[in-house]
């Protein structure tokens, strides 16, 4: 933001950068083989709009989505949460599929002109513990959320992940813009927490959950 | 229907009250150098070492002022996790956040620098409102952050605070009754900085409001924009202000010295409105955010 704007107090919100998102499709393979580190689904979450207009690309998204998913066989799930943001879980064995399907309802709120209420996706991952990479879409950069079973953050292991997924991912640089974007709240405000269903999956089942 | 959020009358009366206060300044500025000489230069030094305090120490001043005490992310996970997320959209740093120990609902954001900022919201705000309410006003303080309105209030400020110290040394100059050779030349010129310099203080005071009001209205715009919901922050502005009148006059008056930075002043009284109120009418507020209301639709 330029210095006449802050002077005239007209603030503008930053367009949104999904490019960058099939960054993490390559860098999977690395991820996967190095870091052993076994895909458990996706998630993308957009603060909605008070427009009758925003309700009709809401449904129009619902559409995509159904359609696309049938096509890649991938699960989804549409919820709000307590703060108010949608959440679009999805499950998939196929991480591309994942990375496309995330791509692909960013690309309609952006075509559709919300853009801007884009908050964030999110990769889910597992080794021992649950390990997430975030994707900020004003910054056009991931980042490592490794949460401890004591609702703490394990640091050191994000900071590893950072440093070792460097050159592969457009990593974001600011440790204090790596906010947890309600992946993980404490115990009492639990409600807010996204949960996506165990890798071994039926088919039909719907129980990917966003509690 | 795209910028829904732009408001060139808003913007065009800003420019207004800039060329405004420039054009005052600059005419006191000439005063200054034609009448007063060079013991000015003294009085703008003590001026400027209290805006470099003002500039450097207004987040610890302000918050230690309020009572304000920062929050850990452990003590208020919902706030941390709400402000965290408007930040995420809006892309800011994420600021500190304080919480006052107050029955006066309010919000107020300080600190030089996007970085430095400290967003505060007093205890009885957020029993009173709602979660889209805390988000909307919650937003309305990162939008000050945003649009840089300390610095701007600050440095608006400075050159009226400078009239104001000068004012202060003519008057303290005429009691001594002045004593020096050229005694009556020394003493027109006082005479004539003084009276000068007050008229400066008074419009400069005044055009500060009016600038204050807008960027309040600013702030409401990107509150909306950020949230995308202009309601929410319209329903907060009615219930704080609601709330505003039953709350007991003493801990209004404790509290009037902050009204710049609140996010709805806490005035007792209607007296004290208009020309000399830092922040808009909360009604001519709402209507605006109706208007935007509006144009989202279209």
């Amino acid at each position: 933001m330029g210095f006449l704007d802050a002077l005239l107090g007209k603030s503008r919100l930053p367009k949104p950068k999904p490019d960058k998102l099939f960054a993490i499709s390559t860098a999977y393979i690395t991820l996967n083989t190095n870091l052993n580190l076994k895909s458990e689904g996706a998630g993308i979450c957009f603060k909605p709009l008070e427009a009758s207009r925003f309700e009709s690309a809401e449904v129009e998204l619902r559409e995509l989505l159904q359609q696309s998913c049938k096509e890649t066989n991938t699960q989804y799930n549409i919820k709000k949460d307590s703060f108010g943001y949608i959440w679009v879980a999805l499950n998939d064995p196929e991480f591309e599929d994942l990375v496309t399907t995330v791509y692909m309802v960013s690309e309609t709120l952006k075509e559709k002109d919300f853009g801007e209420q884009l908050l964030c996706a999110v990769f889910k991952f597992r080794d021992d513990s649950e390990v997430y990479w975030i994707y900020n879409f004003k910054k056009a950069a991931f980042y490592p959320f490794a949460p401890l079973p004591d609702k703490k953050r394990n640091s050191s292991y994000e900071f590893r992940l950072r440093s070792i997924m460097d050159r592969e991912l457009p990593i974001e640089k600011n440790v204090e813009r790596c906010i947890r974007c309600g992946i993980f709240l404490y115990e009492k405000y639990d409600d807010c927490r996204i949960t996506w269903m165990p890798k071994s999956y039926s088919a039909s089942g719907t129980s990917i959950t966003l509690i | 229907m795209k910028k829904w959020y732009r408001d060139y009358g808003l913007q065009a009366r800003m420019i207004l009250t800039m060329f405004l206060l420039a054009v005052v300044y600059l005419f006191f500025l000439d005063v200054l150098w034609a009448y007063a000489g060079v013991g000015t230069t003294g009085l703008i030094f003590i001026a400027g070492f209290f805006l470099l305090i003002q500039f450097f120490f207004s987040d610890k001043l302000v918050l230690w002022s309020m009572g304000g005490r920062i929050v850990t992310e452990q003590e208020e996970p919902r706030l941390h996790e709400t402000v965290s997320r408007l930040c995420a959209i809006a892309d800011l740093p994420k600021p500190k956040i304080a919480i006052v120990e107050s029955n006066v609902p309010n919000a107020f954001a300080t600190g030089r620098s996007k970085d430095s900022a400290v967003v505060a919201v007093t205890t009885s705000l957020k029993q009173k409102l709602s979660q889209p309410e805390l988000e909307a006003v919650l937003a309305h303080e990162l939008s000050h952050v945003k649009n840089r309105d300390m610095l701007v209030i600050t440095i608006a400020s400075f050159l009226s605070t400078v009239a104001f110290f000068l004012v202060r040394n003519m008057m303290f100059m005429g009691m001594m009754g002045g004593g020096n050779r050229d005694r009556d030349r020394g003493a027109g010129a006082a005479i004539i900085v003084f009276v000068v310099s007050l008229v400066v203080w008074v419009i400069s005071f005044l055009l500060i409001r009016a600038l204050s009001r807008y960027r309040e209205f600013a702030a409401d715009r990107g509150s909306a924009m950020i949230t995308g919901q202009p309601s929410h922050l319209a329903s907060a502005l009615m219930a704080i202000s609601g709330v505003m009148e039953r709350v007991p006059s003493r801990d209004l008056r404790e509290v009037e010295g902050m009204n710049a930075f609140f996010i709805i002043p806490a005035i007792s009284g209607d007296s004290i409105m208009g020309l000399l109120s830092t922040h808009p009418p909360v009604e001519a507020r709402i209507r605006a955010l109706e208007q935007m209301e509006r144009k989202m639709e279209f």
